[in-house]
């Protein structure tokens, strides 16, 4: 068993680690900001207990592969100031779901990690598989620019890519709907033979707005298994599907006001849009083709 | 009350295909429920309490769901309830809720919601609303917000979220900003919701004489079962109506995940007693939606589901709770809820640091158990203490460097 546990060390899973490569306890993560004092040392916590510290919202987290939190609270002349907590997740397409997922449509967005927004007394962001939020009990005129320079030196201090996953990147950018690309870990459009997608908003011709969306199973053959497991559910709820072995639309009984669902079976991945002709479709999936072999011969 | 039981089957929920869809979103050959004027009755409900409210004994928590699909699912298939919170997703629960509800009649549903406050729970959960110290206004203000993303103008429900004390219940603040709601119309009803010391929130609760509903966590799992269900059917009684919430006890029974919890008996043990009037079960899929339908239908018990449950005395916790029941059964005299804790860290936080300070705060001088052909200790949670503490033990002969 001491294996299993060194495993886990050595996997850095404790602790959090730096930009530079080696690790550092999770305070260092926590910068000094002038004028405000520690309250005490961070609090950490785990899957077993984040429910202690955001009630019901926890189990959104664990969705997302949440595996720890450190939390530090800063006071001004003994009184609570400000909270940074630091989220860790599985990996960063986890740390973007969470985050997409509280993300207001709007923003306004900073750049700091691989994006953030301010709000006021707010900033939050992710980096890597870190999801960042910075909050100010207190309400002082410029705070927020101030905030998002912590936020930024937080960043520094952060392991981890400044970017979207990989994923979000082959979602075709022609029509897409600025920050509503999202990632959703489990049971996808309510139909749990889906596990997790790569999801965005494409505005159409017409003004509608309509979701694409990604299918990227671990286990490339997995696609073609949700590809016909989705197939099947529909045809055996009444739905009449249109299309040939690897392109198929039919209306899913659930979401009849969104219009027939397209579904395309590529290399490893599965892409879908609802309530567009397949001109608009075709497109979409050239997109993702396109995309996926710029990743691959890259 | 009305709480008489529906023979209908899984079936009847599906059965009619699609040519019976009278919306975009509703889920195949559903049933339509009770709309709490006794219209259908093919649904069981039961009267929240003094609120005179008539529902479902399945209402919808809404936290884990994104989809807006189910949650107008689960109305169409009979669901009265929905239940969200001020700060679920950052406001964007609400939202999502709200643009469900916004084109059908403000009394086809009841709507519930949670609102905290720092005075009560000084809370590190970011509220869109000004984050800072909480006044009456602030509180105020808070409610509105929810109001303006829930695209109505009343809740049916506003819970003071997460009460840990009976000082929370009472808070002054919170009361007087609670009445004040009441009587501008923005809220029907004052609830309190509560995950810890449930007991005694809701004693405090029936005692204020100002709260209509409690809302509480219960499950064939939770501890100390038989005072809660006391302390509940204390409150009904007294006039509150009494919603469960965390009532299939999560995912799955054991800590390796390999066992799944069965969903449907372990919501109808939620609803055996008449004192719990509706439940807010968290499904995220459709299937698990035409589920929980399922035992809306049809809640009563049945000898399957009674072999299908594990008896919380037959099911392993996931982590010790310090009840130190154990303390001093160790026939090596070891502090075994430090060592659990130990162990705590090491799987639950991965926070293998403070799981090593753990097992060397006990300065064991030999490994633990090497003694015992049997281990001693009878944990009422029924945790394997001995293969627990050889795996944390061995913590110690790992390197600082390890941990850092």
């Amino acid at each position: 068993m001491l294996g299993r546990i060194a495993v886990i060390v050595l996997a850095g899973t404790v602790g959090f680690s730096s930009g530079c490569g080696g690790s550092r306890p999770a305070d260092d993560l926590f910068p000094r900001v002038p004028g405000l004092t520690f309250e005490d040392s961070p609090v950490y916590f785990g899957p077993s207990n984040l429910f202690d510290y955001i009630d019901g919202a926890a189990e959104s987290y664990l969705a997302y592969g949440f595996e720890s939190l450190a939390s530090q609270s800063y006071l001004e002349n003994g009184e609570a100031a400000l909270v940074v907590d630091v989220y860790r997740h599985r990996d960063l397409s986890n740390a973007f779901g969470i985050y997409a997922q509280e993300r207001p449509a709007k923003g306004p967005f900073v750049e700091v990690g691989a994006e953030g927004y301010v709000q006021p007394g707010v900033v939050n962001f992710f980096k890597g598989r870190h999801y960042v939020k910075i909050m100010s009990y207190r309400a002082v005129d410029g705070q927020d620019q101030a905030l998002v320079g912590l936020a930024r030196e937080i960043a520094d201090r952060l392991e981890g890519v400044e970017m979207m996953p990989a994923a979000v990147g082959l979602l075709p950018l022609d029509g897409k709907v600025a920050h509503s690309e999202r990632f959703i870990a489990q049971d996808f459009l309510g139909h749990g033979f889906l596990h997790s997608a790569f999801a965005a908003d494409y505005s159409t011709e017409g003004g509608a707005i309509r979701t694409g969306f990604l299918l990227m199973p671990d286990i490339p053959t997995q696609a073609a298994e949700m590809f016909n497991a989705y197939a099947a559910y529909a045809e055996e709820r009444g739905a009449v599907l249109v299309g040939d072995g690897q392109v198929v639309s039919f209306i899913d009984p659930y979401y009849r006001s969104s219009g027939d669902l397209s579904l395309a079976l590529l290399d490893g991945a599965v892409v879908g849009m609802f309530g567009v002709d397949r001109e608009r479709f075709q497109q979409l999936v050239d997109g993702v083709r396109s995309a996926m072999g710029s990743e691959a011969s890259g | 009350m009305s709480d008489h039981v529906h023979d209908g089957s899984r079936r009847q929920f599906i059965v009619g295909g699609l040519a019976g869809l009278a919306t975009s979103t509703l889920a195949p050959g559903v049933l339509i429920a009770d709309d709490g004027a006794g219209k259908n009755a093919s649904v069981p409900t039961r009267k929240l309490g003094k609120t005179g409210l008539v529902l479902p004994l399945v209402s919808m928590g809404v936290m884990n769901a994104d989809n807006p699909n189910l949650v107008a699912a689960a109305l169409d298939g009979g669901i009265r309830m929905l239940d969200t919170a001020h700060y679920y997703q950052r406001g964007r629960n609400e939202e999502m809720v709200g643009n469900v509800i916004k084109d059908r009649p403000r009394d086809s549903f009841v709507l519930a919601t949670k609102a905290r406050a720092s005075t009560v729970d000084r809370s590190h959960v970011q509220d869109d609303a000004k984050a800072t110290a909480e006044t009456k206004e602030s509180f105020l203000q808070k409610v509105d917000l929810s109001l303006r993303r829930l695209q109505t103008d009343h809740v049916d429900i506003l819970y003071l979220h997460s009460a840990k004390a009976p000082e929370h219940v009472l808070d002054e603040l919170v009361l007087d900003a609670m009445q004040t709601l009441k009587q501008q119309g923005k809220i029907r009803f004052i609830g309190v919701s509560t995950h810890r010391n449930q007991a005694e929130v809701m004693r405090a609760a029936v005692e204020s004489g100002v709260y209509e509903v409690v809302l509480t966590a219960y499950n064939f799992r939770s501890r100390d079962a038989a005072t809660l269900e006391e302390t509940m059917a204390f409150a009904a009684s007294s006039g509150l109506g009494v919603v469960a919430m965390k009532t299939q006890a999560g995912v799955y029974l054991d800590e390796e995940r390999t066992q799944k919890i069965p969903m449907q008996p372990a919501l109808r043990w939620a609803l055996r007693h008449e004192f719990v009037h509706t439940s807010i079960p968290g499904f995220t899929t459709f299937d698990q939606l035409e589920d929980d339908l399922e035992v809306m239908a049809n809640p009563l018990m049945t000898p399957e589901d009674e072999r299908a449950l594990p008896r919380s005395d037959r099911v392993a916790g996931l982590y010790c709770q310090q009840c130190e029941a154990c303390l001093g059964q160790c026939a090596a005299g070891i502090d075994v809820p430090t060592l659990m804790r130990g162990y705590m860290y090491a799987r639950g936080y991965r926070n293998l640091t403070a799981a090593k300070d753990a097992v060397r705060s006990l300065r064991l001088e030999a490994m633990p158990c090497s003694g015992c052909e049997a281990c001693t200790v009878q944990c009422p949670q029924r945790i394997d203490v001995r293969r627990r503490a050889l795996e944390v033990v061995r913590l110690e002969a790992l390197p600082d460097e390890f941990l850092a």
